[in-house]
């Protein structure tokens, strides 16, 4: 499984819908409902699948699937430490 | 390590609603272990089920909500005098029973922030009794000012 697949199926079930519903533009909070804690869930998850850590400053970054994947694959292409991608 | 009093003047939850007797461990801002024996003589045996009591799974999860609680509020400056907030359950994932407890049993609730920003904490929970472990899974805490609509 590619991993834009793979961070898809982790939100998808956060936001609690299913995978071919999830627009990757969509946004979190004002198009899907999400709140702020459903974000940290989402970053949490991200950086447990994963084994990075992503500073959670980068939540602000984080509104939007294809976003999380940016975010991810940018934390991925450096030490797995990720403070200001 | 804090004992029962000490404990109810952390939680704002108020007895007989405070499902956490004695924390055992402590480590500010990390993880917290904490201690509740269940009692024949509480409320639900007789009813949860009769005959057959078992401590409620809800009383488990709201076991650890309290736990985290104290942890969060021991490790911040939430104690100051005013303080409107405490903590809420936000949300339970990939939570699991695996063994009931029974009056007599003592459960052994040890909990590990996994993510923590200001006013919000994702926690990992292991429930055990004795070395089995009956219930482990991850939950979500939102901080609430009280007066607000909980959002």
């Amino acid at each position: 499984m590619s991993l834009e697949c793979e961070i898809k199926n982790i939100v998808a079930e956060i936001v609690g819908v299913e995978e071919t519903q999830l627009d990757p533009d969509a946004n979190f909070m004002d198009d899907l409902g999400l709140d702020s804690l459903r974000a940290l869930e989402i970053l949490a998850a991200i950086e447990n699948k994963y084994s990075i850590t992503i500073n959670p400053e980068l939540l602000q970054r984080m509104t939007t699937l294809n976003k999380v994947i940016d975010v991810t694959k940018d934390c991925l292409n450096s030490t797995g430490e990720c403070q200001t991608c | 390590m804090l004992t029962y009093d000490e404990i109810c003047k952390l939680l704002k939850q108020k007895s007989p609603f405070v499902f956490v007797d004695k924390v055992l461990e402590l480590e500010q801002g990390k993880r917290i272990v904490a201690l509740k024996c269940i009692s024949g003589s509480e409320l639900f045996p007789a009813l949860h089920f009769p005959g057959s009591s078992v401590y409620p799974g809800i009383f488990i999860i709201e076991s650890i909500a309290q736990t985290v609680s104290i942890l969060c509020t021991a490790s911040s400056d939430l104690k100051a005098e005013g303080d409107v907030q405490f903590l809420a359950l936000g949300g339970i994932q990939n939570f699991q029973f695996l063994h009931v407890v029974k009056p007599g049993e003592c459960i052994r609730i040890e909990a590990e922030i996994i993510k923590a920003v200001p006013g919000m904490a994702i926690v990992k929970a292991t429930v055990k009794t004795g070395n089995t472990v009956i219930a482990k899974g991850q939950m979500s805490f939102g901080a609430v000012k009280e007066g607000k609509d909980g959002q």
